[in-house]
């Protein structure tokens, strides 16, 4: 039994916001001793519910990995109604205070606090086009298709994490490569005894993730080009990583075409 | 010219949003605001998509199929709903200046967002907008992998009973746009427009016709909204990601059902029916919902029936946790029986 679970995801669900977590219990407990019956129904009463119930380890350890929550588990905090709660206060607060730089105070100095904490204007990017993906996905998408004429699917192989837009826009372009290779499996690639046994396994994908996604390239070079051969792709999309397009063309893959950051191999 | 389309659908959206919303006060006998009937209209709006979906996906359907069934269902819609919305006079309770300035921040908001670029976790961009774009390239109901475009030999147990993404599918096979448009630009600036209509409905709830208030209400919660940025907070999974079927669920069905809850320990003994309504929507919208819904439920009327010492509520409780067993069953059995 974890019984760190529940206080793990929660520091992580407010990772960085740890202000804005400790205002809303601050607020919790104002309403608790302040406030009405009914605001209390509404805010204080679920929250301890919640806190001997969802959020108590000793329940939700044993059937969490069950009910599939263990991945999921930070979302269990999405039932506290933080913002809600603390802009209600505010409002009610203001709302309630006779003298007017009283209320213009408590105004500024909540858009004060809130405004020190983690923006959402820091993260956003500027989109490249209409469909709001780079550029350069559209680019190989296009360069693909001049490359393969006729109708039908593209098989290829997706080097890097973010040609997966590429399938957002374009779903003839195939990938090989799985989610639970690229993603699910994190293989230890310092551990050589590993690598080597995933070789000798002879799993094509793995195989193929490994030198993709990691650089690793095995000793016996027929390793790879036997598990490319199998699975049969048009098409690598290599990063512009040079020892990866030295072991492609070792292989006697042929660059065909390229963008700034990827290099396109026929297989 | 190309975004016209997808920016219009939003009002198409929202329309048929708010006909399902005046059929259901019709059929419950219920005066409600015009963003109260957008806002439950959408929760009915997905469970009629949800009924329409599920077999034809289970059967391996087309996509082509699905999306005649899907016109007949909105055509129905629009009949009843106007008809409804004719034979009742709609009344607006609030003044128009504050109307005005509701309107005016949600779509500034909406703008706002619909100028980012960016998305934080590209693996799950890529299922909620890959599914919708292999379903159309291949005219099935997400029986191919997002990632791979592979046919798939079963349905995931996360993703089965979920049936937004397809509601995406059908709109791009029925006006022939791509999929990162429909998905990014329309469903995204609904979600957003859905969540802040909700909030507009608590700010009536807690400071009733006085207009500044619920106007500072507004601006203070997207301020904070907007502030409050994280990998895991709801704001950021609206803001960022707010086509994904989380954002539904950690924003639209929460605060719908928390809306709903408020208003029932209020003293609205009826309201308990749109509170199934949002339970049985809930789980073709986001599966997470099968723990949240009942989870936020019992939060709610469990301590309300305690401190009221009204026992007898119970049975409303169980109501609107009751849809959640059979998404429950079936997730459980395709996980361990597969």
């Amino acid at each position: 039994m974890d019984l760190t679970l529940t206080y793990d995801a929660l520091t992580q669900a407010f990772e960085s916001l740890k202000v804005y977590f400790l205002i809303y219990c601050l607020c919790v407990v104002l309403i608790f001793l302040l406030g009405k019956s009914l605001d209390r129904e509404r805010f204080v009463y679920p929250v301890i519910f919640l806190v001997l119930t969802l959020y108590n380890p000793i329940l939700v350890s044993p059937i969490a990995e069950t009910i599939g929550l263990l991945p999921r588990i930070r979302r269990i905090y999405w039932l506290l109604p933080v913002t809600l709660l603390i802009v209600y206060l505010i409002v009610r607060v203001v709302s309630e205070a006779g003298s007017a730089v009283f209320k213009v105070a408590v105004i500024l100095a909540a858009l004060l606090i809130a405004g020190s904490w983690n923006n959402y204007f820091e993260n956003r990017k500027t989109p490249e086009n209409i469909y709001k993906i780079s550029d350069e996905s559209i680019l190989v998408s296009e360069k693909l298709h001049e490359l393969s004429p006729q109708d039908g699917d593209i098989m290829v192989v997706f080097s890097d994490d973010r040609l997966q837009e590429i399938r957002m826009y374009d779903a003839s372009v195939r990938n090989i490569l799985r989610r639970k290779d690229l993603l699910n499996w994190q293989p230890d690639v310092e551990d050589e005894e590993y690598v080597r046994e995933v070789y000798a396994s002879g799993k094509t994908n793995r195989i193929i993730t490994l030198f993709v996604k990691y650089g690793c390239v095995p000793e016996d070079i027929t390793i790879l080009s036997d598990a490319l051969e199998k699975k049969d792709p048009d098409y690598l999309i290599c990063d512009k990583d040079s020892m990866k397009m030295m072991t492609l063309e070792d292989m006697g893959a042929r660059k065909v075409s390229e963008t700034d950051s990827f290099a396109i191999y026929e297989i | 010219m190309e975004l016209l389309l997808p920016i219009l659908l939003i009002a198409v959206y929202l329309f048929l949003f708010y006909l399902c919303g005046v059929i259901l006060c019709h059929g419950l006998g219920r005066k409600e605001s015009i963003p109260f009937k957008i806002v439950y209209g959408y929760f009915l709006y997905f469970l009629l998509f949800f009924a329409v979906t599920i077999i034809p996906k289970a059967l391996k359907a087309s996509l082509t199929f699905l999306s005649v069934l899907w016109v007949i269902v909105v055509c129905l819609i629009l009949i009843f709903g106007i008809r409804f919305l004719i034979s009742e006079r709609e009344t607006i309770n609030a003044g128009k200046g504050y109307i005005g300035i509701t309107l005016l921040l949600i779509f500034l908001m909406t703008a706002l967002l619909n100028t980012n670029g960016d998305y934080i976790t590209i693996w799950d961009a890529a299922y909620y907008i890959g599914d919708v774009n292999t379903s159309v390239y291949t005219d099935s109901i997400s029986a191919y992998d997002p990632y791979t475009g592979a046919k798939l030999s079963s349905f995931t147990p996360d993703y089965f009973l979920e049936v937004l993404q397809n509601h995406s599918a059908v709109v791009c096979r029925l006006f022939h746009i791509p999929a990162l448009l429909e998905v990014r630009t329309t469903l995204f600036s609904v979600n957003i427009i859905l969540f802040y209509t909700i909030i507009v409905l608590f700010s009536g709830m807690f400071f009733e016709d006085r207009e500044k208030q619920r106007t500072l209400f507004l601006v203070l919660f997207m301020f904070f909204d907007l502030f409050t940025y994280n990998l895991h907070t709801r704001s950021q999974i609206l803001l960022m990601r707010g086509y994904e079927g989380k954002a539904v669920a950690a924003n639209i069905i929460i605060f719908g059902l928390l809306y709903i809850l408020f208003r029932y320990i209020e003293g609205e003994d009826d309201i308990w029916k749109v509170g199934v309504l949002v339970s049985m929507a809930s789980f073709g919208l986001n599966m997470t919902s099968i723990l949240l819904v009942p989870a936020l439920t019992a939060a709610v009327l469990i301590p309300h029936m305690i401190v009221t010492a009204k026992y007898d509520r119970l049975r409303y409780a169980i109501y609107i946790v009751l849809p959640m067993v059979f998404p429950g069953v079936m997730y459980l059995g395709m996980k361990y029986l597969r």
